[in-house]
């Protein structure tokens, strides 16, 4: 138990740092994001909608971002008792309005909520953002908005302009590419934003590079085997050139073999098997 | 995203509130609930605590609440302000729950003391020690400790200063007048710090545990004014507190007929307390001043005989006569003091006389049996009293004297 632990973690360590090295496109992302964190807002913050497909990694890159900013940034050694948070992180909860987003907003920063918190939410964050010196803000999941009413949508862009404005910070929204519009019906962001795209994996070289990573990092037998031009190719017409299914479907195809065939050796059949797990609405 | 949702991925809190040394569990919990603008269940809630557990009184620890999860409350709250979970425990009292004040009484303190933290730039804090029921005194201040809810606050909540410096004064006023048994004032440090768990003497001092059974769980909390009956009852005389506790049927060692609830207010209020206390103060002071009057007449009809060289039978009775006429005329203290003054003028002159000038005399251990000592007492006497007149206004003598 403690060695499959062990081999999980090692695993996930090699997935990220395989992410991170092999693709140049979310590192780009990653370094322009902790770029921004370090510029002045200068009464006018930029805003940084990242847009990509469901699971090309807009979420990962979140996170080492705010990670590279802590290394980046480090707590000073007299500060207050504010909690030091450089980069702020939350995501688009259900029903997005402005006060809810800034109720998620008000507990990632550790503030309790209580009956009258929601008179004083948009103020308070501002207010802790202030505090506890945070540098950019990050909201996930950021095309939920766009299923809203038009006057929750409304409602919701109004607050990440007062966030940016009041709070004085640089802000990134990240979503599905639908959310590259989010900004259309608010001159004032759309004129403060910048679009950085994240898009799928191209056939070929790229893809069998990050096959052979997964699979290593996934610990299949003989990871080479999943690179070749055949098994690729099916993998990558699959996948959609998505990451996140890439990984999906070598790690069904693992399962299949363990679990149907009651073996650790994955052989094609048991990658074809597990693309049939998928849903075929992904085809369309 | 729903509550539920949101209590299962619980974030550190927004500022890191730390406790204070020697600072109480609950005066930290209630800074910390006071700066995140909340109340105990919801800080609770928000750190995916039970909320039940916010009406525990945690301060004594896992022993005190008898919760297996009161540790993990613990650590919970110290990884809440991003802390060591071994400075949270710092604040909790390991005595058990009778030894500590009701959760709603924990308000005594010094006022001295929060000038302090206030002028260091601190936060006013209720410390450890002063949550002991047994605790009464400040002793880095030698102050009564008070009720601190006494101390008015201003618009902006905090405290008045004018206010706090007044009730400093008040706090080391109220035990000027008192005597205390030194044994009691050490058997009552040994015992705070048994029960802070600081003690390092691996066999308790005689007494101690004579001294935990009478005061550690006494039941004088029920009144506003237990620091005072507190402090009388490490004086020498304790008939106060004694009267007191039979009066109101509150025992000294803990297993009695108990009071549940607090009496009202005005049942005895701490002022009034306070003049009946002052009342009593007088009566001793006038007893003190009796017994030092008579001394000086003794020491007086001695000196006046020895410097007159009368013989005979009678001197003695016919000097303390005559000096026990002109005493009786004193009505004031001023002039109990003048009297007081002139006996130790005359002591001091006996025992100048009496003094033996070289080492071949004879000595004479009854002069300097009484002479001697008399002198010096009446030498301190004076200067105590002298000191305690430019305090405090005359205080008339003698007019309810038998």
């Amino acid at each position: 138990m403690a060695q499959a632990d062990k081999r999980g973690l090692a695993s996930a360590g090699a997935l990220r740092q395989a992410f991170w090295i092999d693709f140049d496109e979310a590192r780009a992302h990653v370094n322009t994001l902790v770029g921004l964190a370090g510029e002045d807002p200068d009464d006018r913050p930029t805003c940084v909608v990242l847009v990509g497909q469901s699971g090309m990694g807009k979420t990962s890159i979140l996170k080492e971002v705010g990670r590279r900013i802590e290394l980046a940034y480090p707590e000073p050694a007299d500060w207050g008792d504010a909690r030091y948070i450089p980069m702020l992180r939350a995501v688009v909860p259900s029903h997005p309005t402005s006060l809810r987003i800034n109720l998620a907003l008000l507990w990632k920063q550790g503030w309790p909520l209580t009956r009258r918190t929601h008179q004083i939410a948009d103020l308070k964050v501002a207010e802790l953002l202030g505090e506890q010196a945070t540098r950019l803000v990050a909201v996930d999941n950021v095309h939920a908005v766009l299923t809203a009413s038009g006057r929750a949508r409304r409602d919701a862009l109004d607050s990440f302009r007062f966030l940016m404005s009041e709070g004085n910070v640089h802000m990134v929204v990240a979503g599905l590419d639908i959310a590259a519009d989010i900004f259309s019906d608010d001159v004032e962001l759309a004129y403060r934003s910048i679009i950085l795209r994240l898009t799928p994996w191209a056939p070929g070289e790229p893809s069998q590079q990050l096959i052979r990573v997964l699979a290593r990092g996934i610990g299949l037998s003989e990871p080479d085997r999943f690179a070749e031009p055949e098994m690729a190719e099916f993998i990558w017409r699959t996948s959609h050139g998505v990451t996140g299914n890439f990984k999906r479907l070598l790690h069904w195809s693992q399962r299949v073999a363990r679990d149907t065939h009651g073996r650790e050796h994955v052989e094609f059949s048991d990658v074809y098997e597990a693309a049939r797990l998928f849903p075929c609405y992904i085809d369309r | 995203m729903r509550r539920e949702e949101w209590k299962r991925d619980p974030a550190p809190l927004a500022y890191r509130v730390l406790p204070q040394p020697e600072e109480f569990f609950d005066s930290w919990l209630d800074r910390l609930v006071s700066r995140h603008g909340t109340t105990r269940g919801g800080l609770f809630e928000f750190l995916g605590l039970e909320p039940g557990l916010a009406r525990l009184d945690l301060g004594g620890g896992q022993e005190v609440t008898g919760r297996a999860d009161a540790g993990a409350t613990i650590e919970r709250l110290a990884w809440a302000v991003q802390c060591e979970v071994s400075v949270v425990q710092a604040t909790l009292v390991p005595a058990s729950g009778e030894c500590l004040l009701p959760p709603r009484a924990r308000h005594y303190g010094c006022p001295q003391c929060w000038l302090e933290f206030h002028l260091a730039g601190k936060p006013m804090v209720i410390l450890r020690e002063w949550t002991l029921r047994q605790s009464w005194l400040c002793r880095k201040h030698q102050a009564l400790l008070v009720d601190l809810r006494d101390v008015p606050r201003r618009a902006d909540g905090m405290s008045d200063l004018a206010s706090l410096r007044r009730l400093a004064a008040v706090a080391v006023r109220a035990l000027e007048l008192l005597g205390f048994a030194e044994p009691r004032l050490l058997a009552n440090r040994l015992a705070a710090l048994k029960l802070l768990g600081q003690s390092a003497a691996e066999r308790p001092p005689p007494g101690l545990d004579a001294y935990m059974r009478e005061f550690s769980a006494n039941r004088l909390h029920v009144v506003p004014a237990r620091t005072l009956l507190l402090a009388h009852a490490h004086c020498h005389d304790r008939d106060l507190p004694r009267r007191f506790a039979a009066t109101f049927a509150v025992p000294g060692c803990p297993g009695a007929e108990l009071p549940r609830m607090p009496l009202p207010k005005s049942a005895m209020s701490r002022a009034m307390l306070a003049v009946e206390l002052r009342r009593v103060h007088r009566h001793r002071l006038r007893r003190r001043y009796r017994r030092l009057e008579a001394a000086a007449q003794r020491l007086s009809a001695f000196s006046y005989l020895a410097r007159v060289g009368c013989e005979g039978p009678d001197w003695r009775q016919r000097a303390l006569h005559a000096l026990g006429a002109e005493s009786r005329q004193r009505r004031s203290r001023a002039e109990a003091l003048a009297s007081l003054r002139l006996a130790r003028d005359f002591a001091i002159q006996a025992e100048l006389r009496r003094r033996p000038r070289w080492d071949s005399e004879p000595f004479d251990p009854a002069c300097w049996g009484f002479a001697l000592p008399t002198a010096r007492a009446l030498e301190l006497a004076v200067a105590k009293l002298e000191a305690k007149g430019e305090r405090s206004p005359a205080v008339p003598n003698h007019q309810n004297s038998p």
